[in-house]
């Protein structure tokens, strides 16, 4: 695989320039779009642009117009000029597809960032001053941030991988695909689980056990028939173990020694659908 | 320099564009890829370029296979499509962040040759008319220095003095080891230009040779009586009589008319390739 710094900065470089135009009106159209879109929210919603609405409208923002950016990059291979021409360039695939996720995945949404918040923060302060909410601005929360990327990326590699793999009308089959694929794996899921496991639900945990006893809560019964699942190995965590507690809280506990497992899934998710991205624009043709 | 071997191609399936195509292409020529419209000519400059990749058979740029796109390759070949990409940088600027991809790129010749094409460096090309952004593209082709510029349908939409600014243009800039296929429908565009024929017909390639050849073989002259000619090939009607193609049995000179003999390669494919094959030793692929 070709690779060099060098060539991925004359990319850079070359998408920046010829792009600029673009750039400028994102930079004007954004923020005034999401400000209309806030604007909106605070006379009609309830409570007005409470912290419980911003967060969201932000974050739907960030989702849609990263999305409409990635179908606008990788729809370029599906004009025959621009595939010509993005196929001809000296630039490995590997090179060309590094750059390519590097403005979709990075550098758009921190582009949506700094040009919105300030929109947010106005808006957030004319909600307050002038319509008469008493709101405050939302408190950026890091597991928020990282909730929103962790589904933000994998959502673009799908969509880029959609979009090289249509020839017409990309973002609406990517779009309908997505709610499709979103759908579909509701239902099988549910289905699976129904299938396997029928009507159990997970025991108490080895430590929930010793919390109930400590608790004297022996014969609670959380739900009739209760087991642990063979299949899953999930179990029952009891939550509340401080003083006066009143009543069973409990939660659903993967195994510990299975924690790694969704973590590694994502990241290898993340690394397949990379290559497809990158096979993809390998054995485009025009 | 460019070997295609049993290379067959269909955009679907039993629609082949080209069919157990074989074509050898050496440095130093200009070769004219002369076909009718929907003929393959495009098709078979995207397999050269590696942006079609081939159903069967084998294709072999430089010694690399187009197909795998490396950089070297892509460093080494340039296609000029018939239509280009809109493009809002000025030419220059286009030159600029384009060309550092080319290791062998000329800045100064590029600015050279727009001065020869009257292009406006500082003009957008998205706001230039076709024929001009046209001239800044082959400006920009030839300013890459690369070994292999294939051009699609160059002049289509040039006037008549940027036609003639164009073969001026292509004859001072070829190098030795560089190669240049320039396809076309427009016939006489190359009238003086190539010095190679190719001409694509039924999906292949029905003629490979050099324009001397073709002048050693077949005497191109005008007549007001064809009958009256001896070892007559082909015959088409003009308003200063008529275009003949003859047998050249007696070695004499002519000037090759492109327009003329393609004509006549396409009404009377078998008698003029039996003329041209004549002899073994010729240099070129007959079909």
């Amino acid at each position: 695989m070709e690779f060099s710094l060098k060539r991925i900065g004359l990319l850079i470089r070359l998408q920046w320039i010829e792009n600029q135009k673009f750039y400028a009106w994102a930079m004007l159209g954004i923020p005034v779009l999401m400000g209309a879109i806030l604007i909106i929210s605070s006379l009609i919603m309830p409570g007005g642009l409470t912290d419980e609405n911003q967060g969201p409208i932000f974050i739907a923002g960030l989702f849609f117009s990263s999305w409409i950016f990635n179908s606008l990059v990788f729809g370029k291979y599906k004009s025959r000029p621009d595939n010509l021409k993005s196929l001809s360039l000296p630039a490995s695939a590997a090179e060309k597809t590094a750059c390519s996720l590097l403005f979709t995945l990075v550098l758009f949404p921190v582009f949506f960032c700094l040009v919105t918040y300030p929109m947010l923060l106005l808006i957030v302060y004319i909600d307050t001053e002038l319509i008469g909410n008493i709101n405050s601005l939302v408190e950026i929360r890091r597991d928020y941030v990282l909730i929103s990327i962790a589904i933000l990326i994998p959502l673009l590699l799908l969509n880029s991988v959609i979009t090289l793999s249509v020839r017409k009308y990309a973002f609406f089959k990517a779009l309908a695909i997505l709610i499709a694929a979103f759908v579909t794996l509701n239902f099988l899921n549910g289905l699976i689980i129904n299938t396997y496991l029928g009507n159990q639900v997970p025991g108490p945990s080895a430590s929930s056990r010793a919390a109930f006893k400590d608790l004297e809560l022996n014969n609670v019964q959380i739900q009739p028939g209760v087991s642990s699942s063979l299949f899953s190995q999930w179990s029952l965590e009891l939550r509340a173990n401080y003083p006066g507690y009143t009543g069973p809280s409990a939660w659903v506990k993967m195994p510990e020694y299975n924690e790694w497992l969704p973590v590694v899934l994502y990241y290898v998710l993340g690394l397949l659908l990379f290559r497809c991205v990158y096979l993809k624009i390998r054995e485009t043709t025009i | 320099m460019i070997q295609l071997s049993n290379i067959s191609f269909a955009y679907s399936k039993g629609r082949p564009v080209l069919e157990n195509l074989d074509l050898v292409l050496q440095a130093g020529h200009i070769y004219g890829l002369l076909g009718l419209n929907g003929a393959g000519k495009s098709s078979l400059l995207y397999q050269i370029a590696g942006l079609l990749f081939p159903d069967h058979g084998t294709a072999r740029v430089l010694g690399m296979e187009p197909a795998q796109r490396s950089i070297e390759f892509l460093q080494s070949v340039y296609l000029l499509p018939e239509q280009s990409a809109a493009s809002s940088l000025s030419a220059i600027s286009y030159a600029a962040v384009h060309g550092a991809f080319y290791p062998a790129f000329d800045q100064e010749h590029f600015s050279l040759l727009l001065k020869q094409f009257d292009v406006d460096p500082r003009r957008p090309l998205d706001a230039m008319s076709y024929g001009q952004a046209k001239k800044a593209m082959i400006a920009f082709a030839i300013a890459t220095r690369v070994r292999i510029i294939l051009m699609d349908e160059p002049t289509n939409g040039l006037d008549i003095p940027s036609k003639r600014q164009f073969r001026k243009v292509i004859a001072g800039a070829l190098q030795e080891d560089q190669l240049m296929v320039i396809s076309t429908h427009q016939v006489r565009d190359l009238d003086n230009l190539i010095d190679y024929l190719l001409v694509l017909k039924d999906r292949n390639v029905i003629l490979n040779a050099s324009a001397d050849h073709i002048t050693s073989r077949i005497l191109f002259r005008n007549t007001m009586d064809p009958q009256q000619e001896a070892g007559l090939l082909y015959a088409e009607g003009g308003l200063k009589g008529y275009a003949v193609l003859l047998k050249n049995t007696h070695g004499h000179d002519s000037k090759l008319d492109t327009e003329t003999f393609f004509n006549a390669l396409l009404t009377e494919k078998e008698a003029v390739l039996a003329v041209l094959n004549q002899n073994p030793t010729n240099h070129g692929i007959l079909a």
